[in-house]
C-alpha cells in the first residue's frame, strides 16, 4: 500500500514541480523516488493485513512481487529513456504521465475489487495513449495514439459489459465474495458465462493475444521507441497480472467456461505471433510481434490455474521486462545513429561495439528461450505449472512456437556479425550501465533460477 | 427487490444489450472519428444502464457508485480522445480513420 | 408481473415530451403573426448584417476549454454521493473531500501554469 501512495505522491510532486518551477530536478527525483518505493515494497512483504482501503487493494505477496518486477522495470526504463525527456518543455507532463501510468500499473496487479480493476486500467491506459502520441508534429505518433485511443476505448466498453454481467449474478463486485459465489452451485450461470466470455475479450484485448492483436502492431510501430518499450513491458505485465487474479482468483471453480477459449486463444497467439515475426523487416515491429506471442505464452499461467502459475508469471515477466528493456534500448541507440529500425541498419554492428553486442545476443537468447538464461527458466516454469493439471498439447504449441522464433532472434545476432562497419556507437553513462545491468539480471536470474521461485 | 421491479428485469437487459451493440456495430462500421467515439459512449452508456438496472434489482447500491466511476473516466477518456483527434485534424485536416494507413502489416 | 401494464408510466412520459413539442410548433405557428419581408428573412447576429461562412475552423482555444470544462465539470458527480452521507462519513469523509478538491484544484493551477487559458497570443 505505501508504494501505491508513495508513486501517487511522486505523480503529484510532478504536476508540484511544474506549477512551482523545479522541473529540471523531476527526472532525478523521480528515479530516487523510484528506487525508495521499491525498497518500502519489500517491507510489506508477509504482510499480516493484506486486504486494504475497506478491502479495495490486496497487498499480498503475489502483489508485492508484480510492483517490484513493474517498479524495477520503471527504473531501467527511465534510466534508458533520457532521451524523451530532453525536451525541457514537457519533462515534467511526461515524467508525470509515466508515474501514473506506473499507479495504475499496480492498482491493476493489486486489486481486490473490480472496481479497483477499472480505474487502475483506464488510469494506465489513458496515460499510454497521450505518451504514444507525445511526438506532435509526426503523423505515425498521432496514428499510433489514435489507434490505440480507439482499440483500448473500445475493449473498456467490453470489459464493463463482462464486469455488469458478473455483478447481475453476483450483486458483488469483491473478488472473495464473487468467488464463494461461484462456488456454491451459481444460478445464474447464463450472466455469469456471458460475462465471462465479455471479460475475456476484454482484457485479450488489453494484453493484444490474436485475434485481438491487430491494433497491437502498428501502436507499438507508430509510438516513439521509448514508449513502445513502455507499453510491452510494463503495459503487457499489468495486463496479464490482472488477466491472472481475475481468473484464478474469482473464477477458478467455473474454469469450464474459459479454458478451452482461452487455451485456443493462447495456442494461436503464440503460433501467429512467431509466425509474422518471421516476416519483418524493422527490429521495433520484429519485437512488437514477438511481445504478442510472448503474450501467448503468459496465457498459459492463466490456463495452469494454480499457485505456481503466478511464481512462474512474476518470474517470467521480470525475465521478458529486462530483455525487453535492453533490446529496445539497444534499438534506440542504432535508431538515433542510423535513422531506422530496419535489420540493414544494424550490418557489423557487433564488432565495433562490444558491450552493444552483449546484451543483444544475451537479451535476444532471453527472449528466445535458450538455456542458461533467464527466459529459459521462465519458459520452463510456466510449462511445468500449466503441466501440473493439464495434457501435453499446447506445451508442444508452445515449443513449436519457440522454435520459429529462434530463427529471427539469431537473425538479428547474425546480422550485427554479418559485413563490415567501421562505426562506433556511442552509449551514454546511465545505458552503458542499464545494459550492464540487464546482463546481470538476465545471468544471474537463469544461473540462480531458485533466486525468485522461492515460497510464497 | 427493489421498487423499479414493475418493469422486469430482463426487459433491462435486453434493452442494454441493444444499445450495446448498436455502439459496437457503429465503432466497427463508420469511418468518422467523432461518430466512433459516440458509439464508444453509447457503449459505455448502456454498462451504465445494466449496472443501475441490476443495482436496483438486488437493492445494492455498489453498482451505481461504479457507474460513477464509469461516468467520471469515460469524460478523462472523451478529453483525452478529442485532444488525439485535434492533433490529427491539425496535421492532416481531417477526422476520418480511413488516413489511418501509414503503419502497415 | 410481466405485463404491457408496466410500461403505462413510460408511455405517458413519451407522450408527455412529445405532445408537449407537438403542441408548442403547431400552436407558435397558428399564434405568432407572420410577415415576410427580406428584412425578416434575412439570417441575423444581433442586427449585425451577417457576412461569410458560418463554417470556418474555430480557434483552437475554444476546444481546449471546452475539453477542461468537461473534465472539471464531471468531477463533481463523487460530491453527491458525499453530500447525501454527509452526516454518516462525518470529520473524515470532510477531510477525504478536501483532499479530493485540493488535489482537482492542484490540476487547475497545472492547467493554468501550462498556459491553456491564455486567449492572448494566440497561435
Amino acid at each position: 500500500m505505501k508504494a501505491l501512495l508513495l508513486l501517487s505522491g511522486l505523480g503529484i510532486l510532478g504536476i508540484v514541480s511544474e506549477i512551482l518551477n523545479f522541473k529540471k530536478y523531476i527526472y532525478k527525483l523521480t528515479i530516487v523516488g523510484l528506487i525508495l518505493t521499491l525498497g518500502i515494497t519489500f517491507l510489506e512483504w508477509d504482510n499480516p493485513a493484506p486486504l486494504q482501503f475497506s478491502n479495495m487493494v490486496n497487498f499480498d505477496n503475489l502483489a508485492i512481487s508484480f510492483i517490484a518486477v513493474l517498479v524495477v522495470t520503471a527504473i531501467l526504463w527511465f534510466l534508458t529513456s533520457a532521451p524523451i525527456f530532453d525536451d525541457s518543455e514537457h519533462i515534467a507532463d511526461k515524467t508525470t504521465l509515466i508515474l501514473f501510468a506506473l499507479v495504475g500499473a499496480v492498482c491493476m496487479v493489486s486489486y481486490h475489487n473490480v472496481t479497483m480493476l477499472f480505474i487502475g486500467i483506464e488510469i494506465l491506459s489513458i496515460c499510454m495513449y497521450v505518451m504514444a502520441g507525445s511526438k506532435k508534429g509526426d503523423l505515425a505518433s498521432n496514428e499510433s495514439s489514435m489507434k490505440y485511443f480507439l482499440m483500448g476505448a473500445f475493449a473498456t466498453g467490453f470489459l464493463l459489459m463482462g464486469i455488469a454481467f458478473i455483478y447481475g449474478a453476483t450483486a458483488t463486485f469483491d473478488l472473495a465474495e464473487i468467488k464463494m459465489y461461484m462456488e456454491n452451485s451459481p444460478e445464474h450461470l447464463e450472466l455469469v458465462y456471458t460475462g465471462i466470455t465479455l471479460l475475456v475479450i476484454g482484457l485479450s484485448f488489453k494484453i493484444s493475444a490474436v485475434p485481438f492483436h491487430f491494433w497491437a502492431p502498428d501502436v507499438y510501430d507508430g509510438a516513439p521507441i521509448q514508449v513502445t518499450s513502455l507499453m510491452s513491458t510494463i503495459v503487457k505485465t499489468a495486463a496479464i497480472a490482472a488477466f491472472y487474479k481475475l481468473f484464478t482468483v474469482s473464477f477458478a471453480s467455473q474454469s469450464i467456461a474459459w479454458e478451452c477459449t482461452l487455451s485456443y486463444i493462447a495456442g494461436i497467439t503464440i503460433i501467429l505471433g512467431n509466425l509474422i515475426a518471421v516476416f519483418q523487416s524493422s527490429a521495433k515491429r520484429m519485437l512488437a510481434y514477438s511481445g504478442i506471442s510472448h503474450a501467448g505464452y503468459l496465457l498459459l499461467a492463466i490456463l495452469a490455474n494454480n499457485t505456481s502459475g503466478g511464481n512462474a508469471l512474476v518470474y517470467y515477466t521480470l525475465a521478458y521486462s529486462v530483455a525487453t528493456i535492453a533490446a529496445f534500448a539497444i534499438i534506440a541507440l542504432v535508431l538515433q545513429a542510423k535513422g531506422d529500425t530496419n535489420f540493414s541498419s544494424f550490418e557489423g554492428l557487433g564488432k565495433k561495439n562490444p558491450l552493444l553486442a552483449l546484451a543483444t545476443i544475451l537479451s535476444m537468447l532471453s527472449l528466445a528461450g535458450i538455456p542458461p538464461f533467464a527466459g529459459f527458466f521462465g519458459k520452463y516454469y510456466l510449462f511445468t505449472s500449466y503441466l501440473e493439471n493439464h495434457g501435453i498439447g499446447l506445451v508442444v504449441v508452445a515449443l513449436i512456437g519457440s522454435a520459429i522464433s529462434i530463427y529471427y532472434y539469431f537473425r538479428l545476432i547474425v546480422t550485427m556479425f554479418k559485413g563490415e562497419s567501421e562505426e562506433v556507437i556511442p552509449i551514454s553513462g546511465t545505458v552503458k550501465l542499464v545494459l550492464i545491468l540487464c546482463i546481470l539480471i538476465t545471468v544471474a536470474l537463469g544461473i540462480f533460477p531458485e533466486l525468485l521461485n522461492g515460497g510464497w | 427487490m427493489g421498487t423499479l421491479q414493475a418493469i422486469p428485469l430482463n426487459h433491462y437487459i435486453l434493452v442494454s444489450v441493444i444499445l450495446f451493440s448498436i455502439g459496437v456495430m457503429g465503432v466497427l462500421l463508420r469511418r468518422n472519428a467523432i461518430i466512433i467515439f459516440m458509439c464508444i459512449e453509447l457503449m459505455l452508456n448502456a454498462v451504465n444502464l445494466l449496472m443501475v438496472a441490476f443495482s436496483a434489482h438486488h437493492g445494492d447500491g455498489s453498482g451505481q457508485v461504479f457507474v460513477f466511476f464509469i461516468m467520471a473516466v469515460a469524460a478523462a477518456e472523451v478529453a483525452v480522445g478529442l485532444s488525439i483527434l485535434i492533433m490529427m485534424h491539425r496535421n492532416t485536416n481531417t477526422t476520418d480513420v480511413g488516413f489511418l494507413n501509414k503503419l502497415k502489416f | 408481473m410481466e405485463t404491457p401494464i408496466s410500461y403505462v408510466p413510460i408511455l405517458i412520459q413519451l407522450a408527455v415530451a412529445l405532445g408537449f413539442v407537438v403542441t408548442t410548433i403547431i400552436a407558435t405557428h397558428f399564434l405568432g403573426p407572420k410577415r415576410k419581408t427580406k428584412k425578416k428573412l434575412d439570417p441575423f447576429e444581433c442586427g449585425i448584417e451577417s457576412s461569410g461562412n458560418a463554417r470556418v475552423p474555430y480557434s483552437v482555444r475554444y476546444f481546449l476549454t471546452a475539453i477542461l470544462f468537461v473534465l472539471f465539470d464531471v468531477e463533481v458527480i463523487f460530491m453527491y454521493p458525499w453530500a447525501v452521507n454527509f452526516k454518516a462519513l462525518g470529520l473524515t469523509g470532510l477531510l477525504e473531500m478536501f483532499l479530493f478538491i485540493g488535489l482537482l484544484l492542484l490540476g487547475f493551477f497545472y492547467v493554468i501554469k501550462k498556459g491553456a487559458l491564455k486567449w492572448e497570443d494566440n497561435n
